[in-house]
């Protein structure tokens, strides 16, 4: 038997993993979400620019990454908390 | 307090230090857009250039005058033990055991010497060293007092001055800190609000006092304005130097890093919101690490710096097992784990190193530490390695960059200005010419920068520019007459094609 601590971390880590799995299957879809840098006189031309690549698409998807077991397991707990 | 072993580990880091620092020349492996750079900046120093108002140098003063001036160079010299002193006071406080920590701290100087390099880590491991360091007063100080906050706002303040980027990880992980442990300890909201504000008014007077040499130095060298051009314009780098980062991330560095983050993101969420226990030393310890890896991460999604922040990445592993073999964890388990570690470190498997240079033994720098004194000790020592380097690094690339400074000899038949387009700096070394405010193609990307090369063609009389047609694969892939179109088109105006060397385009001045 599975003790209640590592219940609840295999639980979350899998919630986890499934919210990593659903952005990588939607990563193109999420990818034109966000809009491509623009390039005008005067303005710097650099990778992003001359490619049209979002600039912040990879900032958010890396703060994803960060908060999702964060917020997996802060809900986790409210769920645990108001079953009892 | 101290452990033989300990003293004795410290005394050899402190031989290995002075042998690396006083009599060894840092000799580049190859002569590489990336090694051409310090060599560039050592030239630079010796011809009194300063930062921020000669020439871009976005490492702070420490970095710049570490082979010239004679007290940055002690500091820069007993830096390193002061950091990995710190390291070793923390393991000390994690594991209880004096063998454990002995093997935990050994483990961390060969992953040091290993795969981060001396220099790196003189860096990247000031911000670690005010990691731990103030983890352990929001530990033991459950309330920061004023006084507290105010002499970490001095600190900062003095890192920034020494080295900007680590003095700006340190303030935002100290207001981070400020902000978040009280709340995690459960302060009531009136006391919190009113606690908050006053320290981070403290943080902030401690941080202009602390402040204070570096507005001195600007002040007497006339450079305030240079300076804040400076920190106005790194918001640039983004735009002009982001890269993909998601093809790039997948690195077993990148990865090493990514899972310790993820590992202990996990463990912390676990522990505070399901367990009821006091916030202890070891979970302070873990969220300023995850908030300092965060915070790098965020520099290596627009340009990778994976290599350098795996130690960070090792410490925070070494801290998540120290907690994890609190619950009585028979030895064998330990010593087993440190095994692997020293089998990975030692044969180098996994983690790739960053470092592309060595570091070479030079007996009549021993000779000359003796017999001159330190300031013309330092002077002398700088010209040597740079004159090492030069000559090694050419004579390999004696094909290219000897017969073009030969061709631009023979035409100009006297001593004559050149213009590196971006990619070859030793040839400022070479022509021994001050090189442009912005010399290598990041920085110059921006109009303002741009526009600051051409006046300096103009006012040095530039009669030579010299272009490699490699630039574009030394960068980004993005075409030199679209990221430099000022630039480029002023050179395409005003110089025509001399001569092809190699890969190299030589342009005189029409």
């Amino acid at each position: 038997m599975l003790n209640n601590k590592l219940k609840i971390l295999i639980e979350g880590i899998s919630y986890v993993l499934t919210v990593y799995l659903i952005i990588l299957l939607t990563f193109r879809q999420l990818r034109f979400l966000f809009s491509h840098p623009k390039v005008g006189e005067g303005e710097i031309v650099g990778y992003a620019q001359y490619f049209g690549y979002p600039m912040y698409f990879e900032t958010a998807l890396f703060f994803v990454f960060i908060f999702t077991p964060i917020i997996v397991f802060f809900a986790l707990s409210k769920i645990r908390k108001y079953r009892k | 307090m101290f452990l033989p072993e300990t003293i004795l580990a410290f005394v050899f880091l402190l031989i290995v230090n002075l042998k690396d620092c006083f009599f060894s020349c840092v000799n580049y492996l190859n002569l590489s857009f990336d090694s051409q750079i310090p060599l560039t900046w050592d030239f630079t120093v010796l011809n009194n250039m300063l930062p921020y108002k000669d020439i871009y140098f976005p490492y702070g003063l420490l970095f710049y005058f570490k082979n010239t001036s004679l007290y940055i160079s002690l500091i820069y010299f007993f830096l390193p033990i002061l950091l990995f002193f710190s390291v070793y006071i923390v393991f000390k406080t994690i594991f209880k055991s004096r063998i454990i920590t002995f093997i935990a701290f050994v483990s961390f100087c060969l992953f040091i010497y290993k795969y981060t390099g001396i220099e790196n880590f003189t860096r990247y491991g000031i911000i670690l060293s005010f990691t731990l360091l103030i983890s352990h007063f929001f530990y033991k100080l459950r309330i920061i007092s004023f006084k507290s906050a105010f002499l970490f706002g001095i600190l900062v303040g003095g890192i920034f001055s020494l080295v900007n980027d680590q003095g700006i990880y340190s303030l935002l992980l100290l207001i981070f800190l400020l902000i978040t442990v009280p709340v995690l300890r459960g302060l009531k909201k009136m006391h919190y609000v009113k606690y908050l504000l006053s320290r981070l008014i403290a943080c902030g007077l401690g941080l202009v006092l602390g402040l204070l040499p570096l507005f001195v130095f600007l002040n007497v060298n006339n450079m305030t304005n240079e300076f804040y051009l400076f920190i106005k314009h790194l918001s640039d780098f983004p735009l002009y130097a982001k890269t993909p980062f998601i093809p790039f991330s997948t690195t077993i560095d990148n990865l090493f890093a990514f899972a310790s983050l993820f590992i202990a993101i996990v463990v912390l969420s676990y522990k505070i919101f399901f367990s009821r226990t006091k916030l202890s030393f070891i979970s302070i310890l873990e969220i300023s690490l995850i908030f300092i890896l965060v915070m790098l991460e965020q520099k290596s999604v627009i340009r990778s710096i994976d290599k350098q922040i795996t130690f960070i990445a090792f410490i925070l592993y070494v801290i998540m097992f120290s907690e994890l073999i609190k619950n009585k964890v028979s030895n064998l388990i330990i010593y087993s784990y440190f095994a692997i570690i020293y089998v990975f470190i030692l044969l180098g498997i996994g983690l790739h190193p960053f470092i592309n240079y060595k570091l070479s033994f030079d007996g009549n720098l021993v000779r000359s530490f003796f017999s001159t004194n330190m300031e013309n000790f330092l002077v002398k020592k700088s010209k040597l390695c740079l004159s090492n380097n030069l000559n090694r690094l050419t004579e390999e690339k004696n094909t290219k960059l000897e017969k073009v400074k030969n061709i631009i000899e023979e035409d100009s038949k006297k001593p004559t200005k050149i213009f590196d387009y971006l990619s070859d700096p030793a040839f400022y070394i070479l022509f021994n010419q001050k090189p442009p405010y912005y010399f290598t193609i990041f920085e110059a990307t921006p109009l303002y920068a741009q526009k600051s090369n051409v006046k300096y063609i103009e006012e040095n009389k530039v009669k030579y520019v010299i272009y490699n047609e490699d630039i574009v694969r030394l960068q980004d892939g993005v075409p030199t007459q679209i990221r430099n179109k000022f630039l480029f088109s002023y050179v395409l105006k005003n110089f025509e094609i001399l001569s092809k060397v190699d890969n190299f385009i030589i342009y005189k001045k029409i």
